[in-house]
This record gives structure tokens, sequence and C-alpha cells, in this order.
């Protein structure tokens, strides 16, 4: 079976990719990378945390990756100033009503050279990333420099 | 069949004493074999059946005193009282009823564009919007912060939940515009309240949290010295 494709430009790659996927699937599949908190692969969308906001031109407003499909003729923006200060408003109202200091994690330093112990430590035992040995949120924040939190 | 007859046996005793009284309801329970419970389930389904004497037996109160043009309202909101028959159409035809709904059937588009836009001049008038038909008129007494710490509630009320920034967001501009209109705010909050505005404007999953905003972002823009009035003046 042949797969109808279309052509998409994600942040001026020109892209041939199968019609029906999402922006984020287009992406990824592209090795462009889009942040995610509520995406899990095989369930539906949510599209609530809004962590993955692109934009589209000719949107009128920032469109999530997770829950919109590819159009023929797409163009799209991953990682422009006005996504990227969306993204870090996000994570800091998320992390102003959030149990644990994830943007400051003792063990994490500002960057990846800086870090004590991969592990993480245990002021991380209410979530379940302490299980899992990975926290996206701390990976967010750091990327995006969240600090002081505006909210309190 | 369970309720074979209670409607007619209901309009019969209406049509008799003029409205369902207790008394009525529990003969007819028992009559009928049925629970009171039941009757009264049907009863108050139909709006035709009441359980309180007609509008033409009311004792209606003219306010005397300042409460404004007192004779002329009474006149004019009471007029039809006792002439026209609730039950009947015809009736309410006859009085001029649906005269509105005529007339609106009739106007065509343009006309309708002309009317609100030029007209009443309330379309785009100093960047404000007519939203869902409401207009809200404060005089220059109130300061406009104290009026948005209303909309900002109705807002967080509203929100469903489901994404972040509107979630969060209203339930924030809330909290800032409270510590404002407290008079404890500071710059950094009213540069606060315009950046999340913004933000949600652009991020919010759906149109409630997209628009949530318009009337802090307008504020902003046209009342500036409202907020400024607001701001803590130790700090």
């Amino acid at each position: 079976m042949i797969m109808a494709m279309v052509t998409v430009t994600i942040n001026g790659k020109v892209l041939s990719v199968p019609a029906g996927i999402t922006v984020l699937q287009a992406a990824r599949d592209n090795k462009i990378d889009i942040p995610t908190l509520c995406f899990m692969e095989k369930l539906d969308p949510h599209a609530s945390c809004r962590m993955c906001v692109v934009e589209v031109e000719g949107a009128r407003t920032l469109q999530h990756a997770c829950a919109t499909k590819v159009r023929d003729g797409m163009v799209i923006k991953t990682d422009t100033d006005k996504v990227r200060a969306s993204r870090k408003m996000t994570l800091e109202l998320l992390l102003s009503n959030h149990n644990v200091d994830c943007h400051h994690c003792l063990r994490q330093g500002a960057s990846k050279c800086d870090d004590l112990d991969p592990r993480l430590c245990e002021s991380c035992f209410f979530c379940d990333c302490e299980r899992d040995g990975f926290c996206q949120l701390q990976t967010l924040a750091r990327e995006y420099k969240v600090d002081v939190l505006p909210f309190t | 069949m369970k309720n074979g007859g209670l409607l007619d046996a209901l309009l019969a005793l209406q049509a008799q004493d003029g409205y369902l009284t207790e008394a009525a309801l529990i003969d007819l329970a028992a009559q009928q074999g049925r629970t009171l419970t039941d009757i009264y389930d049907t009863a108050s389904f139909y709006s035709m059946l009441r359980f309180s004497p007609n509008a033409e037996t009311w004792d209606v109160p003219v306010t005397e005193g300042t409460a404004g043009n007192g004779e002329g309202e009474t006149r004019i909101a009471l007029r039809n009282v006792g002439k026209i028959s609730p039950e009947s159409i015809e009736d309410y035809i006859a009085a001029g009823g649906y005269t509105a709904l005529q007339k609106a059937r009739e106007t065509d588009r343009e006309e309708l564009i002309s009317t609100i836009e030029e007209q009443s001049l309330l379309r785009g008038r100093g960047g404000a919007a007519l939203g869902s038909g409401s207009m809200l008129v404060l005089d220059e007494t109130h300061n406009i912060v104290d009026h948005l710490l209303e909309v900002a509630r109705f807002f967080r009320h509203e929100s469903c939940g489901k994404c972040s920034p509107c979630r969060e967001g209203t339930m924030r501009i809330e909290e800032l515009l409270e510590k404002l209109a407290s008079g404890k705010g500071t710059q950094r909050d009213i540069d606060l309240i315009a950046s999340l505005s913004d933000y949600m404007q652009q991020t919010c999953f759906c149109p409630l949290g997209q628009s949530a905003t318009t009337a802090f972002m307008s504020a902003l823009k046209l009342f500036p010295e409202d907020f400024a009035a607001k701001l803590n003046k130790e700090a």
C-alpha cells in the first residue's frame, strides 16, 4: 500500500511525512524535539499540559503538536522565542503548585557537566520520578531556565 | 401506561380550582392508587400546571416613593394581567405577542448589522468588545480593578481545569487582582497579569481560556490610572 504523503516545513526543513500523523510524530520522526508532559504513546492525546505548543503559520493561537494533524503545506516552528516563553510560563505555573522543588534539584547542577549525581535525591519521593529515576519536569525546568517562581 | 389518565385528571382539577391544591392532589393520589410523589412528579413537569393561584388573583403592590418612575413601570409591566389567558396563544398574539420575533424575522442581515454596529455605536469604540451582548455601566467613582476581580472570579469558577494555562492562570490572575484590589499590589503584579493574559490568550486549549483575559488586557490598556491608584504606596 502506498501511503499518502504530505509536505510540511518544520523549523525551515522541508519534510515529506505520511498524511494523518500528528505534528509531534512528524517532528520526532525527523529528530526534532518537542517537549511533552501529558502525552503518552499509544494513548489518545490529551492536549492539556500545553508543553508541546508550536507556532503554525496562519493559526491565531499556538497549536498543540500532540493533537494537531499535519496538513499539506503546513509551516511549523517549534523553537521560537514566543513558543519558549509560553512553555516557560507553563512550567512556572505547574511548578508553583507542586509539592517538590523540582526546579532546584540539589543533585542536578546548572548543566549536565555540573551534575553531582545522575540519580535523584530522596526529596523526590512524592513523585513517581524517584522510582523511574528520571524527572521530565526537572529536565524541562533546566532547559527552560525556570528559577524563581513568579507565583506563590 | 404508567401515567394513563393522570394528566387529564390534573387538568380537570386545575380547571375546577384554578390551580392544583394540595388537598386535591392528596385525594387524586388516593383515587388513582399512586403515591403523592408520583403525582407531583408529573404535575411539576408540565409548565401549564401550577401549584399556586394564577396571576389575575395576585395582589400587586404599587411601589411608592423614589424607586424610579413607579407608576409608569407598574402600568407597562402589568397592563396585560387579567386580560390574556395564559393558556391561549391566540390571546397572546392578539395582545401584541411575538411582534419582536416577527420583526427579527423580517429584518434582513444588512439592516441588523447596521443597527448593531452603526446606530448603537457599540462595536470597536475605544477597543471595547460587545462580547455576549451584555453591557455593564460603571461610573467614574468605581475603580476598574475591583470589577476585574469579579471577572477573574467568574473565570476561575468557570474553568474546567483540563489545560494547565487556564486552570492555573485564572487562579493566579484572581490571586494577583485580589492583592491589587486590597492595595497591597506592586508594579510587578500588574506586569504579571499582563504577561499571563497574553500567555493564556495564545496557549489555552479552548476559547474560554483564550478569551478569559480579554477584560484584563483591555483594562490595562484603557485604565492604567486605575491600576496605578491601587498600587501599594509604601512599597
